[in-house]
C-alpha cells in the first residue's frame, strides 16, 4: 500500500480560497508566520528539550560520580528522548528560515471547484522577501489523490493515508537572479474521481505539493487541497 | 415490523430520494417511541463519521397494531453528496435507519437498515 510520510502529509480540513480578481487563491498557512506554527515549532520543543536536558544532565552527573549499569541504561534511555528534542529545535530553526527568506506560496485557479474529469490551468507562486535567487535552483510538483483516515487506538490517534492516484508533474527550472518564483501547469481531474470527502476521520484528498528548491534556503514544500465536488464533466 | 419501498433506490446528488416506509405489527405491545431517518456513515479503518440529512415524520401513536401504516418520505440529497464510496481505508454508506423502543425496554429494537446508492452527477 502506498502511503504518505508524515512531513508530506498536509493538515487539517479543506480551506475555502480567498475570492480575487483573477479567480481563487490559496495562501499556503505552513509557510507563514503566525503564533499557531510558531508555538509549535519552537515552544513546544524547548519544553521538551528543557525536561529531557535536564535528566541528562543529572544522570550524566550521577554516572559519573558512580558508574553502574542501571544508570548507564536509563541515561540511554533518555538520550533519545534528548536527541529527539534536538531534532524539534533543528526542524523548528529551518521553518524560521524558510518563512524568513521566502512569503508563503500562493496557488491560482481561475475556476472552483473542481468537477469530476476537469481539465484547469494552476498557477503557483513564491516570492523572495529580499533579493534575488543566488544561483539555479528548480521547482517540482506532484499532483495527487489518497485517502486518509484518523482513528483511536487506545489513547494514541493513528493516522493512515492511501494514495489512489498520483502524477509526478514537469520539473522546471528557477533561473539565477528570480525574485518570483512561478510554476505554470495544466491538470487533470480524473473522470471517474472520486470526489473530495472531507469528515472529521475520514477525507478523501486532491492535493497538489510544489517543492522549492533554491542555493542557500532549505527545500519545502507547499500543500494545496482543492475540493473535487460529485459533478463530472 | 417496517419494510421500506424506495421509488429509486440509485439518485444522483441534488436530486431526490422518496419511498415509503410501511409499518405492520400483529404485536400485542406497540412502541413507545420510534424513529427513522435518511443518514450517511462511514466503515473502514478510520473513526466513525455520520451525518442524518432528513428526519421521516414519524409518532408511535402512527403505529397501530395488525393495520399497515404507510409513511411517504421524500428528501433531497445535498449537491456536495458525499456520494456511495468503496475504497481501501474508507467506505461511505448511505441508509434509511428505523428503529422502535418497546414498552419496558430501554434500548432500541428492532433496527432496521436499508441501504441506498449515491451517484455524481
Amino acid at each position: 500500500m502506498s502511503t504518505l510520510t508524515t512531513e508530506e502529509l498536509s493538515k487539517g480540513r479543506l480551506v475555502a480560497p480567498k475570492r480575487v480578481p483573477e479567480g481563487f487563491l490559496w495562501v499556503d498557512a505552513k509557510g507563514a508566520w503566525s503564533e499557531d506554527n510558531f508555538l509549535r515549532s519552537f515552544i513546544g520543543p524547548l519544553v521538551w528539550c528543557s525536561f529531557s536536558f535536564l535528566f541528562f544532565a543529572a544522570l550524566l552527573f550521577s554516572l559519573l560520580a558512580a558508574p553502574n549499569w542501571g544508570l548507564f541504561v536509563m541515561l540511554l534511555f533518555i538520550s533519545m528522548f534528548a536527541a529527539a528534542g534536538v531534532g524539534m529545535i533543528v526542524k523548528g530553526l529551518r521553518w524560521l528560515t524558510i518563512i524568513s527568506k521566502f512569503h508563503p506560496g500562493e496557488v491560482l485557479l481561475a475556476s472552483y471547484p473542481l468537477r469530476m474529469g476537469e481539465t484547469f490551468r494552476l498557477r503557483f507562486r513564491r516570492s523572495l522577501r529580499r533579493g534575488y535567487t543566488q544561483g539555479s535552483g528548480e521547482i517540482n510538483a506532484k499532483w495527487l489523490c489518497y485517502e486518509w483516515v484518523q482513528y483511536r487506538q487506545g489513547t494514541d490517534i493513528e493516522t493512515k493515508t492511501h494514495i489512489l492516484w498520483e502524477q509526478d508533474l514537469p520539473l522546471m527550472t528557477i533561473s539565477t537572479g528570480t525574485q518570483v518564483v512561478t510554476y505554470e501547469t495544466k491538470l487533470t481531474v480524473l473522470p471517474e474521481g472520486p470526489p473530495s470527502l472531507d469528515a472529521q476521520h475520514n477525507q478523501v484528498r486532491w492535493e497538489i505539493h510544489i517543492s522549492v528548491d533554491v542555493p542557500g534556503i532549505p527545500k519545502d514544500t507547499a500543500h494545496f487541497r482543492f475540493e473535487v465536488v460529485p459533478e463530472a464533466v | 415490523m417496517f419494510e421500506m419501498h424506495f421509488h429509486n433506490k440509485q439518485v444522483t446528488v441534488g436530486n431526490e430520494l422518496s419511498g415509503k416506509l410501511v409499518w405492520y405489527s400483529p404485536d400485542l405491545h406497540l412502541p413507545r417511541q420510534a424513529s427513522a431517518f435518511v443518514h450517511w456513515y462511514t466503515e473502514g479503518r478510520g473513526d466513525l463519521d455520520e451525518q442524518t440529512i432528513f428526519t421521516i415524520p414519524l409518532e408511535p401513536e402512527q403505529l397501530i397494531r395488525d393495520q399497515r401504516v404507510d409513511i411517504p418520505f421524500a428528501v433531497q440529497i445535498p449537491h456536495g453528496g458525499p456520494i456511495t464510496y468503496n475504497g481501501s481505508l474508507i467506505r461511505v454508506i448511505w441508509a434509511v435507519q428505523a428503529w422502535v423502543k418497546l414498552p419496558r425496554s430501554s434500548k432500541r429494537d428492532n433496527t432496521q437498515t436499508w441501504p441506498f446508492l449515491v451517484m455524481p452527477r
